[in-house]
């Protein structure tokens, strides 16, 4: 799942449910479009116990800006809280560490009140100081420091308010970026412990502290004692550990050692008890890209032809044991912002791409190579379908599969005709996989990024709902008719959470709080 | 036998060089083959005939894809049921064993082949040359062998080739000390002194007086060496670095039907037994060689 | 030559071994494709942030220079820190070595304990239905790849008895131990047929030798037999097979530790050389690399000073 995580950048926060924010014209509805959680969060939820997560990634460390895996976004936000949430519906932010928020378009500027009782795990209040140098950091961050450019300046008129400066009157993507597991408040200079010292040991605000972490292995977080609210977290400990294999995943999950299995393979989905199961709404996308620098899929008609041989339900029945819905576009769906293509989506349809290639520079296939990360089960297997349906089209399919650091080296370096991986949002915003996009060479297939660029930049500052829908169906139409980067599939995110276990509430793309679960044992 | 014997206990192979050279009126070896060489020589060629009329004896096509009726138990149309991607395990199985057997011999001819050059080159030139050579299988077993077969594989890519590569660097040591010994051990002893002196070429020497010696240890050590380098091969499936997909190899069955080993357990049980079957015919044979050669 | 002058000389071979080890990784991560730098900042940074990054690591420098310095530190006892964690390798490698460690000795016990009764039984009942059935589950032992004997063992044992936890190492030396148990059985079961095998001959060839028919020729029993003659060499010799096998067991518990979830070197390595972080796995390939030679060195030597009859070739 690391192809996921990367995937997205915070890019913007759209604001989305502006009426709920308390100002910013449009916003996105949020349309009861919740996550399937075991139970709601109720306050008469039980107190205590350990929480004992296991997931199959290996965590990147405490350095926000480097989070990669989905387990490191998850893992960041318990410790070291933002000032917004993104909420568990997947198109809306909730309050964090700012109790209230509002923007002032002619100002631009976006004023945040912190909450009175933020405190760090030390025991320090969590004040506007704090929040500045944290943004400085977020600034310059290598990976996500582009998302922060639009935020000009921020200064504190007082211990608890913050008001941040942006570049335009309307910037759609703020909030979802404020929520963002980047976007965390870390204590001023570090807590006076040393950048690196920091990062071994982090403190933040958030509802718990870090015991114990090394990479790869077993993290262990306890309740921070100073968390704003007293009544949060229901359980003391989290155990979290990083278990390759998939039955003994599940194995652990079936023998109750485990409450949370986080992003249970679809692969191996179909052999849990689904009732045990939390399957969110489609939020990821498979996609293969073909690389546009080059013959034979720098013709067009090749790529159509491509995207007409591919047997898309075969792919959701096989590697996807039918947790998959077809695509309809590139973008990844429930998210806020998020719009339809006007334009009728591929059809698996042979006798038509064949046509289409006879027309074409390649008239009788080629032979091509596919690169996809060996380590992801279901890649694994998709690869090999669509080497049988482009074999059909006459096209000789080399498939490698690579290690996931080759895999990644390869990937962005975009040398190869094929990559096939999948990505996920990370905020609640469509400006999410734009900025993956944008940051990815377009999706690993070459093609030049400057409309897009344009394209983004005009949805960041689209004053009104209609604006933004206008510039999103257009980027969908315009890949579908380019046919660069084909989405295979929109799958879903299945977490398994073991009976005893209430409040769990997950994003579509996975992201939950740990502070909202209890156990009842 | 004449010569005095300055080895390791460990080395419990009577020394024949003298007897082939004398013993010309007895029966000829192959006459008098332990039943287990006969056993285990059938169970190859039954393995060798399946790969070998594979198109004939799999009811469906290997590649055949049928994502829709994946992971089926077994039926009639499917003996042995299907995999993860609706293909026919016992069709996959059988041609499996075009790439399995091939692999698994080049994987440990190959080593022996350079292995034994090594050790000659080792035992004879002595000095120098030697002390390199051994310096060198030194490092390699020393290796962290898991290390190695990433590198290789990344650096070669998947597929044949570097698997075949890596086997080679790993497994040749066995093989060049086995020669190396013998040599050391032949070229000092009092008779071949004299056959030297007497201007025997040390071809003939090698002929004579090494190999019927080695031949054993090695014809030893060689059924159990190509297991080995199956093992391996489904090791490295699991690591990810085995023969890509979607080609049939057991290792690759065994990997890929490890997630589903609570419900449908056949799919990683029994591409497994199928090895023990090549297993049990590799070690009946090499215990067969070292029955034979005690005689 | 006499024996301590022996074990000095082997003690001396010992450092370039290691040393031309580590040049060895270090040559071969160089030709790794992927890129250690754009690991260690992040998939989305731009090319001027990696080739600064690049630069302030020294990767620029050439591998010579990067050698000599990676020496040098070494000779310091200074291992370097990780790419990912920021932490001191050492640090990584001492959090983890206890678990493998524990897999490691509790694996080869179990070794022992089913490799000496059953290659004793083996070969006293040769050819006979026992000595079959031995060397067939043997075999299978040997065959059936490590992470479906763990896996059919959870499935088999733990879960139905609950004695067993499922995976990962527990907190306290009660809870090591119970959950060690089944990773090394299945480090037991894929390496004793071997030693059984061996074993097996030789125990055979000594029950078959002059001195032992002479004893059982003046009325010595059979079971006194074996416990004079086999049983004290054969532990001895399962010991130095074991010895041989060292590089056999490490990668055996690379599978098992990542099979049952085990935070060893195993997994470590496996993570850091996914992650390519660099110093890491150079760490941890140099603790392997030192554990295989010391284990071959006192296996060596305890050969060389136990047995008169060896000859001591330099």
């Amino acid at each position: 799942m690391r192809q996921k995580t990367v995937a997205i950048v915070l890019l913007a926060a759209l604001a989305l449910v502006a009426a709920a924010y308390g100002g910013g014209k449009g916003g996105a509805t949020t349309t009861g479009a919740t996550a399937k959680g075991t139970s709601g969060a109720v306050s008469s939820q039980r107190r205590g116990g350990t929480l004992r997560v296991v997931r199959t990634e290996s965590f990147d460390g405490w350095v926000l800006d480097s989070a990669a895996a989905y387990a490191s976004y998850q893992t960041d936000a318990a410790v070291i809280e933002g000032l917004l949430r993104p909420g568990a519906d997947g198109k809306s932010v909730t309050p964090g560490l700012a109790e209230s928020w509002a923007p002032n378009p002619k100002a631009h500027t976006w004023t945040f009140k912190l909450r009175k009782n933020a405190r760090f795990s030390d025991r320090s209040p969590v004040t506007s100081k704090d929040v500045i140098f944290s943004l400085g950091i977020w600034k310059a961050g290598p990976n996500f420091g582009g998302s922060y450019v639009n935020i000009k300046s921020a200064t504190a008129p007082d211990k608890r308010t913050v008001v941040f400066k942006l570049g335009s009157a309307y910037d759609n993507t703020f909030l979802a970026l404020m929520a963002s597991s980047v976007s965390g408040v870390m204590p001023a200079n570090f807590g006076s412990k040393g950048k690196v010292a920091y990062y071994q040991h982090p403190i933040g605000a958030g509802a718990f502290k870090v015991d114990t972490w090394t990479v790869g292995g077993r993290i262990v977080l306890v309740r921070n004692p100073y968390f704003y609210d007293p009544k949060r977290p229901y359980v003391d400990k989290v155990v979290i550990d990083v278990v390759a294999d998939d039955s003994e995943r599940k194995i652990l999950f079936d023998s109750g050692q485990a409450d949370i299995v986080e992003y249970v393979s679809a692969a191996t989905a179909a052999q849990y008890d689904r009732s045990k199961l939390d399957v969110l709404l489609p939020s990821q996308i498979e996609h293969l890209s073909l690389n546009v620098s080059h013959p034979p899929f720098n013709d067009v008609r090749v790529r159509r032809a491509v995207a007409n041989a591919i047997d898309y339900q075969s792919i959701i029945k096989g590697p996807f044991s039918g947790f998959g819905a077809p695509a309809k576009g590139i973008l990844a769906p429930n998210l806020a912002g998020w719009a339809p293509p006007t334009q009728p989506y591929y059809s698996t349809n042979l006798k038509r791409a064949k046509a289409l290639l006879a027309g074409s520079s390649a008239p009788h296939g080629a032979a091509v190579e596919l690169i996809y990360d060996s380590g992801v089960a279901s890649d694994v297997l998709v690869a090999q379908v669509l080497k049988d349906n482009l074999g059909k089209l006459g096209f000789n399919v080399k498939l490698t599969g690579l290690e996931t650091g080759a895999f990644v080296g390869r990937a962005f370096s975009v040398n190869s005709d094929m990559t096939l991986w999948s990505y996920g949002a990370i905020s609640p915003d469509i400006s999410d996989p734009l900025g993956w996009f944008l940051g990815t060479k377009w999706l690993f297939t070459g093609l030049p990024t400057d409309t897009l660029r344009k394209q983004f930049g005009s949805y960041r500052t689209a004053a009104t709902r209609k604006g933004r829908i206008v510039v999103i169906t257009k980027i969908q139409n315009q890949a579908i008719t380019d046919a660069h980067a084909i989405a295979l599939t929109q799958f879903q995110v299945i977490h398994g959470v073991n009976t005893h276990v209430s409040g769990f509430a997950s994003a579509p793309w996975g992201l939950s709080f740990y502070d909202t679960v209890s156990l009842n044992r | 036998m004449n010569a005095p014997d300055t080895m390791a206990p460990r080395e419990p192979l009577p020394d024949r060089s003298a007897a082939t050279a004398v013993a010309i009126d007895e029966p000829r070896p192959w006459q008098r083959l332990p039943t287990k060489i006969w056993v285990g020589a059938a169970i190859l060629t039954l393995f060798v005939l399946v790969a070998l009329l594979a198109p004939l004896l799999a009811p469906h096509d290997p590649l055949q894809l049928d994502p829709a009726n994946r992971l089926a138990a077994p039926t009639a149309a499917h003996l042995l049921g299907t995999d993860e991607l609706g293909r026919d395990v016992l069709s996959r199985l059988i041609y499996a064993t075009r790439v399995d057997l091939p692999i698994g011999f080049l994987g440990a001819f190959l080593p022996a082949l350079v292995g034994i050059a090594l050790g000659l080159v080792a035992g004879f030139s002595g000095g120098f040359v030697d002390s390199i050579i051994m310096r060198i299988a030194d490092v390699v077993q020393a290796f962290p062998s898991y290390i190695l077969i990433i590198v290789l594989v990344f650096v070669l890519g998947q597929g044949v080739t570097s698997i075949l590569v890596a086997f080679t660097i790993l497994a040749w040591v066995v093989y060049a000390r086995l020669i190396r010994t013998e040599v050391l051990r032949v070229r000092d002893l009092d008779y071949i002194h004299a056959a030297r002196l007497g201007g025997i070429p040390r071809l003939r020497i090698l002929r004579v007086h090494l190999f019927p010696n080695v031949i054993g240890q090695i014809l030893v050590y060689f059924p159990s060496d190509i297991l080995f380098a199956t093992l391996a091969l489904a090791a490295f499936s699991f690591l990810g670095l085995g023969i890509p997909p979607p080609t049939a190899e057991w290792g690759a069955m065994i990997a890929a039907g490890q997630p589903y080993l609570r419900d449908q357990w056949w799919l990683a049980t029994v591409p497994g037994l199928v090895i023990v079957a090549l297993g049990l015919g590799l070690s009946l044979l090499g215990e067969g060689a070292e029955e034979r050669l005690r005689q | 030559m006499g024996r301590f002058g022996f074990v000095a000389k082997r003690l001396l071979q010992t450092v370039p071994l290691l040393l031309g080890i580590v040049l060895i990784v270090f040559l071969l991560l160089k030709v790794t494709p992927g890129d250690p730098v754009r690991q260690i900042v992040g998939l989305r940074a731009s090319q001027e942030q990696l080739d600064a990054v690049r630069k302030q690591l020294g990767l620029n420098d050439p591998v010579v220079a990067q050698y000599g310095r990676y020496v040098a530190r070494l000779l310091r006892g200074d291992l370097g820190y990780s790419y990912k964690s920021l932490q001191p390798v050492s640090t990584m490698i001492g959090d983890r070595i206890g678990v493998t460690a524990w897999l490691m000795s509790v694996g080869i016990i179990l070794t022992l304990l089913i490799t000496v009764p059953l290659s004793i039984a083996s070969a006293i009942r040769k050819d006979r239905p026992v000595d079959h059935v031995i060397r067939a589950g043997g075999l299978v032992g040997l065959t059936m790849p490590a992470f479906w004997v763990g896996v059919m063992l959870l499935l088999t044992v733990a879960l139905p008895t609950g004695w067993f936890p499922a995976g990962g190492f527990g907190d306290t030396i009660p809870q090591h131990a119970r959950s060690i148990f089944l990773p090394a059985l299945t480090l037991a079961i894929g390496t004793a047929p071997i030693l059984i095998r061996s074993l097996r001959a030789s125990i055979i060839s000594v029950l078959g030798s002059e001195y032992v028919a002479t004893a059982r020729s003046l009325g010595v029993s059979e079971a006194r037999l074996i416990r004079r003659f086999v049983l004290r060499n054969a532990a001895a010799a399962s010991v130095t097979l074991l010895a041989l096998e060292i590089g056999f067991l490490l990668f055996g518990a690379v599978v098992i530790e990542t099979t049952f979830a085990l935070p060893g070197v195993g997994q470590g390595l496996v993570l850091a050389a996914r992650g390519r972080d660099l110093p890491a796995i150079q760490g941890y390939t140099l603790l392997f690399a030192i554990v295989v030679v010391a284990v071959y060195l006192a296996s060596d030597i305890a050969t060389a000073l136990l047995d008169p009859r060896v000859e001591i070739r330099s």
